[in-house]
Parts: C-alpha cells; sequence; structure tokens
C-alpha cells in the first residue's frame, strides 16, 4: 500500500517540480513573485488541449510547440508590462502579477468558456505493475517528461552563454550590468523559460485532469510550497521541493483524507517561511538579497 | 576591575557568519566625553561593530557594557533608551516624514525619559534641529535635502535622542572640505556637551583633527590603539592601511 | 468598538492621544471634514432611496470599514496583510457560532471581533517576524489552510456553511437597521484609525514603514508596535465580519475566507491611499460605484476588468489616490518599498 502511496508522491512530485521550477527561478532571478504563474500552467494545458482536438497532435507530442508558444508569451509579458513595475519592488510586483492572474483566467473563461476539456489519448487508462503498485503510462509518461525538463533547464543554466549570464545577474545584478550583460533581455529569457516549463507542466497535466480556466489556481500556493522548501532560483531546489511536497501530499491523503491535502501544503510553507526561509538547499544569496 | 572612566566597554567581541570572523576578539573602552575614532580598510568589521554595539546584531561572544550594564542581547530599541544613539552609514531618513518628523521620532522613542508626549518630542527635536542648523528647513520633506543636510539630520535624529554615547557611521562621507568643516565643528560642540562620541570614518582630517583617542581594525581584528599620533607611526597600522590615506590627507 | 486591550501600547495610545492635542506636521482637518461630510450625507441617504440601492450602500460601506482595517496594519506600517479577510471570516463564525448559541448579537459580534485580534496577537510574534513579501505570502497561506479547514468542521456547517438565527424584523426595517449598522462599523473603524495616526502609535507605525532598522535604534519597539497594530486591524475586520453575519443570517466558508473579496478591498485601500485616513473610504466607494454602475452591466469579465485595474495602479498610481493629491507638495514621489 506504501509503496503505491510513494510511488504516487514520486510520479505527483515530478510534475509539482516542473511547475514549480519557473517560479523559483523568475523569484530567485528576477526577484519577482509572479502569481499569475498558475495561470501560464492553465494556458499550457489549453494550448495542448487545442493542438489536440482541433489539429490531432498528441498530448506528449505537442509538448515543445507548447513550450515554445508559452516562452514568447511569457517573454512579451516580462518585456512589455512586468518590466514596468519591476523596480517598485516585490510587493507590488507581486499586487501586479495578483492582476495579471486575475485578467488571464477570466479573459480564459471568457475566450474558452468554463466547459470541462479533457485529453484523452487512446492508451489513457494502460499502465504496468511494479511490486504492488500501478502506474499508468500516462503518468510515467508525465513524470519522466517532467524531469527531463527540469534537468535539460539546469543542462541550459549550466552549460550556454545566456544560462550563466542568468545565474551571474541573479547573483548581483549591478555586476552583470557592468559586464555588459543586457539586464531586460536575460530577465525576459528566464521569465520566459519559467513560463515555457510551466506550460510543459500544463500540457503534461492536461492529459491527467480536467482542463478548465481555474485550473492554475491550486498552483499558486503549490509553487510558493516549493519554492520555499527547496530554496529560491535553483532548479535543484525546485526539484527536491516538488518531490517532496508530491510526496507529503500523496501521504498525507492517505492519513488524513484527501480534504486535508491542501492545509498539509499551507502548513508545510507557514513552517518554512518561519523556521528557514532560505529553504531546505537554499543559500542566503539571491536577488532577494539585492535591495 | 572595570575602570570607572569608561562609559562603553568591549570585551572579546565577536561575530562569526560560519566560517567568517566578521569581529575577531576584540576589546576597547570608551571614556565620558572622549572621542574615539574607528578606522580601517573596506570590510573590516567596522560598520558590523557599530551594529553589535546597537544591538542590532547579536554577539557571537564577548560582552558589551554601558556604564557597567551589559547591553549585549538587548533589542535595539532598549540599547537606543539606554542611551545609545546611532547614525547610519548610508542615510536612512525615514520617507514621507518632514524633517522635523523625522528628527521627533527620536526624541519621542529614544530618550531615557519619554514625559509629555508628543509635544514635548517636538519641542526636544525642535532643540536639536537648531543646534545642528536645520532649524529653517524643519516642515520640509526629507527628499528636498542636500547631502550634507542629510547628514545634519542624522546627526539631529541621534542627538534628539538625548545619548550618553553617539555612533557615528561615516558622518563626513560624500561632503567637500568646507562642508566637513562644519560637521567637524558640531562633533566638537556635541561632545563638550558631554556626549561621548565613537565614529567610523575614512577622512583622516577629522580623524587626526578630532579624536583623542584612535582604534584601527583589519580583517575584523583590532591592530592597533592609541593617540592618533601614535596610531600614524604603529608599523603596523601603516602596513596595513593607513600609509597612502595618510599622504593623502596631509597633502590636502 | 472593541479595542485589544492586551498591550501596554494601547494605554500609551490613550494617554497619548490626549497629549498630541497638536498633532504632527499637517493637521488632521481634512479626513475629519471629508468623514463629517460623507457622514451627514450617507445619514440622510436612507429616505432617498430604493431597497436596492440601500443595499449597495450597505455592502460599500462594509467594504470601506474592511479597508481602512487592513490599512492599519497595511496603510500605516507597511505590512501587507493581503490575507486579512482572515479575520472577517473568524469574526463572522465566532459570531455567528455564538448566536446560534444563544448569545445577545452585541455581545456575538465584540466576541468575534475580540477573537481575531486574539489570533493576531498570538501569532503576530512569529509570523511579524518576516520580511514583506514573506509576509503577504504567510497571510494568504494562513487564509487558505483556515478555510480548508473551516470547510472539514461539521460543527460549523462545514463547506454548506451556517444559518444564523433571524431578525426579527420587516424586511424595509430591517434593510434600514443594517444600513447604519455597516455605517457605524465603518465609522467607528474610521475614526480609531485617525486616533491612532495622530497618536504615538501612529508615529512609531510610519518610522517603521519607512525603515524599521532605523525606528528600532531610535528606540522603536518594533514588535509591539506591529502587534499592535495587527490586533487592531483584526478587530477591525472581526468586528465587520460579525455585523455581515447578522445581515445575511448565512455564512460559508467559502465567501467568508474569499481571497478574491479580500484582494479587492486591498486594492480599494491601495487605490485609495494607503497609511491615509480617506484613502480607503474613497476606494471603497470608487471601486464599488463603478462595480455596480459600470461592471454590472456586463454578465462577465468582471474579474479581468479588475485584473486590469489593478495592473493599471501598480503601473500609473502606486501610492493612491490621495498620496497623488498630497504629493503636489512634494518634489519627489515615494515608493511602496516593501
Amino acid at each position: 500500500m506504501s509503496i503505491q502511496v510513494l510511488i504516487n508522491g514520486l510520479l505527483l512530485g515530478g510534475i509539482y517540480s516542473a511547475v514549480g521550477v519557473g517560479f523559483s527561478l523568475t523569484w530567485g532571478v528576477l526577484n519577482i513573485i509572479n502569481i499569475a504563474h498558475g495561470a501560464l500552467v492553465m494556458l499550457g494545458a489549453y494550448s495542448t488541449y487545442f493542438l489536440f482536438a482541433r489539429v490531432g497532435l498528441d498530448p506528449f507530442v505537442s509538448i515543445p510547440i507548447t513550450a515554445v508558444i508559452l516562452f514568447v508569451f511569457g517573454y512579451a509579458i516580462q518585456r512589455l508590462l512586468i518590466n514596468r513595475v519591476i523596480s517598485s519592488g516585490v510587493f507590488m510586483t507581486l499586487v501586479f502579477t495578483f492582476g495579471l492572474s486575475l485578467f488571464i483566467v477570466d479573459m480564459a473563461l471568457v475566450l474558452f468558456s468554463g466547459d470541462y476539456r479533457s485529453v484523452t489519448t487512446s492508451y489513457a487508462g494502460a499502465g504496468l505493475v511494479l511490486w504492488d503498485a500501478v502506474i499508468s503510462y500516462q503518468r510515467a509518461g508525465a513524470f519522466v517528461i517532467s524531469i527531463f525538463a527540469v534537468f535539460a533547464l539546469q543542462l541550459y543554466l549550466d552549460r550556454t552563454r545566456m544560462g550563466r549570464a542568468i545565474r551571474a545577474t541573479a547573483l548581483n545584478r549591478d555586476a552583470a550590468r557592468l559586464v555588459g550583460v543586457d539586464v531586460a533581455h536575460i530577465y525576459a529569457v528566464t521569465f520566459g523559460l519559467g513560463a515555457a516549463l510551466a506550460g510543459v507542466a500544463g500540457a503534461l497535466l492536461s492529459t491527467l485532469v480536467t482542463v478548465t480556466p481555474v485550473m492554475g489556481n491550486v498552483f499558486i500556493g503549490k509553487s510558493f510550497v516549493i519554492a520555499t522548501l527547496g530554496g529560491l532560483g535553483t532548479v535543484q531546489g525546485a526539484l527536491v521541493g516538488g518531490l517532496v511536497l508530491g510526496i507529503v501530499e500523496s501521504f498525507g491523503a492517505g492519513l488524513l483524507g484527501s480534504s486535508y491535502q491542501q492545509i498539509i501544503g499551507f502548513a508545510i510553507l507557514l513552517v518554512v517561511l518561519i523556521v528557514r526561509p532560505q529553504g531546505l538547499l537554499g543559500k542566503a544569496f539571491s536577488a532577494e538579497n539585492q535591495s | 576591575m572595570v575602570p570607572l572612566s569608561a562609559l562603553l566597554r568591549l570585551q572579546n567581541v565577536s561575530r562569526r557568519y560560519g566560517g567568517l570572523k566578521a569581529v575577531d576578539d576584540v576589546s576597547f573602552e570608551v571614556a565620558p566625553s572622549e572621542i574615539v575614532g574607528l578606522i580601517g580598510p573596506n570590510g573590516a568589521g567596522k560598520t558590523t561593530l557599530m551594529n553589535l554595539i546597537s544591538g542590532v546584531t547579536p554577539l557571537s561572544a564577548g560582552e558589551i557594557t554601558l556604564d557597567g550594564t551589559r547591553i549585549d542581547g538587548l533589542p535595539p530599541h532598549r540599547v537606543a533608551r539606554m542611551g545609545v544613539a546611532r547614525t547610519f552609514q548610508v542615510m536612512r531618513p525615514f520617507p514621507g516624514l518632514s524633517v522635523r518628523e523625522n528628527v521627533a521620532i527620536g526624541a519621542r522613542f529614544g530618550c531615557r525619559d519619554n514625559e509629555g508626549g508628543i509635544a514635548a518630542a517636538l519641542e526636544r527635536a525642535d532643540a536639536a534641529l537648531e543646534r545642528t542648523g536645520l532649524g529653517p528647513r524643519g516642515a520640509q520633506p526629507v527628499s528636498a535635502l542636500t547631502t550634507a543636510d542629510r547628514k545634519k539630520l542624522e546627526l539631529a535624529r541621534a542627538l534628539a535622542m538625548e545619548p550618553r554615547i553617539l555612533l557615528l557611521d561615516e558622518a563626513l562621507g560624500g561632503l567637500n572640505p568646507r562642508e566637513v568643516g562644519e560637521m567637524m565643528e558640531l562633533v566638537r560642540a556635541v561632545n563638550a556637551t558631554g556626549i561621548a562620541v565613537l565614529f567610523i570614518e575614512h577622512v583622516m582630517k577629522a580623524v587626526m583633527g578630532l579624536c583623542q583617542r584612535v582604534v584601527v581594525l583589519h580583517h575584523g581584528r583590532s591592530i592597533a590603539t592609541g593617540t592618533p599620533a601614535q596610531i600614524v607611526a604603529d608599523g603596523a597600522v601603516v602596513k596595513a592601511y593607513l600609509g597612502e590615506r595618510y599622504k593623502q590627507a596631509s597633502s590636502s | 468598538m472593541k479595542r485589544s486591550a492586551a498591550t501596554p501600547e494601547a494605554g500609551g495610545v490613550g494617554r497619548s492621544v490626549f497629549s498630541a492635542l497638536r498633532p504632527l506636521g499637517r493637521t488632521h482637518l481634512i479626513p475629519v471634514a471629508v468623514m463629517l461630510i460623507l457622514g451627514a450625507v450617507a445619514l440622510v441617504l436612507p429616505l432617498l432611496l430604493s431597497g436596492y440601492w440601500i443595499r449597495v450602500f450597505t455592502t460599500i460601506f462594509m467594504f470601506a470599514a474592511l479597508a481602512q482595517s487592513v490599512n492599519v496594519i497595511a496603510g500605516f506600517a507597511g505590512y501587507a496583510d493581503f490575507g486579512n479577510i482572515l479575520y472577517f471570516g473568524l469574526g463572522a463564525y465566532v459570531s455567528g457560532f455564538a448566536m446560534q448559541h444563544g448569545l445577545p448579537a452585541p455581545a456575538a459580534i465584540a466576541l468575534g471581533s475580540l477573537f481575531g485580534a486574539t489570533v493576531a496577537l498570538t501569532i503576530g510574534r512569529p509570523i511579524l517576524r518576516l520580511r514583506g513579501h514573506y509576509f503577504a505570502i504567510a497571510t494568504i497561506g494562513m487564509l487558505e489552510g483556515t478555510r480548508e479547514l473551516v470547510t472539514n468542521l461539521d460543527f460549523l456547517g462545514g463547506g454548506s456553511g451556517l444559518n444564523l438565527p433571524i431578525v426579527d424584523l420587516p424586511p424595509r426595517e430591517f434593510s434600514g437597521l443594517m444600513y447604519y449598522l455597516m455605517l457605524a462599523t465603518a465609522a467607528a473603524i474610521s475614526i480609531t484609525a485617525l486616533l491612532v495616526r495622530r497618536s504615538s502609535l501612529g508615529l512609531g507605525l510610519r518610522a517603521i514603514k519607512g525603515d524599521e532598522q532605523a525606528a528600532t535604534v531610535m528606540g522603536i519597539n518594533a514588535t509591539r508596535y506591529k502587534t499592535a497594530a495587527w490586533a487592531l486591524a483584526a478587530a477591525g475586520s472581526g468586528l465587520v465580519g460579525g455585523v455581515y453575519g447578522l445581515w445575511r443570517g448565512f455564512i460559508e466558508p467559502g465567501v467568508a475566507f474569499d481571497a478574491v473579496t479580500g484582494t479587492q478591498y486591498f486594492m480599494m485601500m491601495l487605490l485609495g491611499g494607503p497609511g491615509t485616513i480617506v484613502g480607503p473610504i474613497l476606494g471603497a466607494f470608487g471601486l464599488g460605484l463603478l462595480d455596480v454602475l459600470v461592471w454590472g452591466q456586463w454578465q462577465s469579465g468582471h474579474l479581468a476588468i479588475l485584473g486590469g485595474l489593478i495592473m493599471a495602479t501598480v503601473i500609473f498610481l502606486p501610492d493612491g489616490f490621495v498620496n497623488v493629491l498630497r504629493r503636489r507638495t512634494l518634489p519627489r514621489p515615494r515608493r511602496w518599498s516593501r
């Protein structure tokens, strides 16, 4: 029984990591708490749905397309909108992204209607049996792709020039500017990457849950927990945070009943904020500590 | 035995951040009405020391006493009310409040006796503004002040607390020679009323001209203490820091 | 109105209020005048209005009261209590539960307010240590967590809600009574906010908002002041919650702890002018009337418009409307730095 719970938790955690890594990166590098992050996940799900329903693309195949769409969208939002308020401080950008989230979600409701959509492939429902646990192919596939996407992001940050520029900007924005880094562009790329990963997570989620305009809202809270658990701005942190949250939620649902699942997340959040605000892995240095 | 003359006394004060020792086993005293300078290269731990004395940062080891009473471990507002006033290196006036209101805060909350509420605080604020020459600017917003006036505001705010010792953190930074002279006069005048002064400074003219004693910090350690003349002649100090600076200061 | 009496500073507020007959800086004549005029108009309005409009204004007064409450912690002290509606919900539930068990309405409502204040006093110590946006997140976390918790508590009605005893009055009279009760609540909270602002507590909070570390080295016990401010804000919101329960006769977790409503009145304060007395009131009237007159015409897209308004406010009016008016006399705009 607990193997099943653990595996469910891990599989869930993989997707959570993909959701949370963009949020954490944006917070760590740009010092922006992006409340609209959940809405980005939702948009990724809708992108997959429409590509599936109108064009006939398999949801796993259309992931790169969704990722690109969300990247462009995220880049544009950062460059054109959020950049205007980024100098007003973390709190004001939080308020701003809250307004943005309201706007995106409600527009989705207006444009796409609130009807429940789902992405059901022919192979949905089949699974494999491992020890005592049943793992659906879809969940397993979602897990693998999530982890892959997260690792791909880490590689990008480690190996490419842009990636290093992003990390440099996170550590010391003014120094980065002095050596010629186009900070506005870096910020927009970072935000875009975060959005792309949120889109990937949304794409995967569309195969597992119903697609509605408000499906992303629950991920705002979870993203906080993931980011603060793992420490801001690091991919490893989001990975750890996501997996831990997934496992804890899974066991919590098993022990206390699913209605208490949300509360567990918030309780973790509060405890972490009070006891160890830099997270399990985090260091004290990030964009947070630059005024 | 504690010499009766010490007002502020630091004994083996240390502050560690993980493996890094920001302040390492520093001991010195400030007598009432003394002006003591605290100098050293950037990163030597001077501002950290100020933070330790004013209670903003907790000690890792050691003791700090004010007139025989331990003040380390007390929250900053208690340390302030016991008579320790400090200014900040990067000027931090309260935005949204006028000059007079800024000073009144010190007067209202930082004095040892808080009789009379806001009205009395305003009177003390006006007095402090007069002393620093900011009287006519009382009603102005802080954003309207020049750098020199902001430094004076920091000083006025601290004075309004009627402290026994004033901790000045680079009160002369960014001032031209005439303004430096003005501030030096102010500090001297303040000291003459019986307030001890401990100040961090890079402007050597002020250190040489104002201080009765100087403490030199380097890498968190106190490498020399003595009169300005003794410090200048100390080989370790010259080697660590003073050489180039003193040549500059004495030729200006 | 019920005031949290736990801290010595609350007594200091009382003492310093009397000694602060000459207020600092600008006089507080303008807020007092505005409140008197609005109050006078509000008193006679029911004679002229239909039942529908009486209810509309009752709702606006409610929002004004809530916006003013959160103003004390967010506008004065600079701590963004995004999840302040938690206390509204707590007040509604505690008061409703008490009324269900026989306690007369005034006592029940006071109890709800007191409960809110007690919660804030208890969690104030750890939570207020968090920096600006962490604090905001924590308050939202508490709000959401409490909502989930209450949804699972059967003795409070769970997800289906709590029915309150119905007040035995004909509709028109009941409506009028609720109008004046909500007006009185908004007035009481606004007057309290004004008194706080004029007092040493208010001065200390403004210093804390400006620069908390500088405030502490100047002798301000920031922990005590912040906690007092939060307790006052919680008492205010709790009071409104209790009155709301009485008005509607029914409360449910999804409404009592609704983050969107909480954000709405937070925005009213932000738009109107945090840290001022008139600001939250104007914000409530402005957004409230807009909501009814303009957006009521459209079926959907309300939240999109609110979202757009929020974004526009942050870009163009970050300090709120009233502070923009004030800023005519000051050369440089102030930033909300937390």
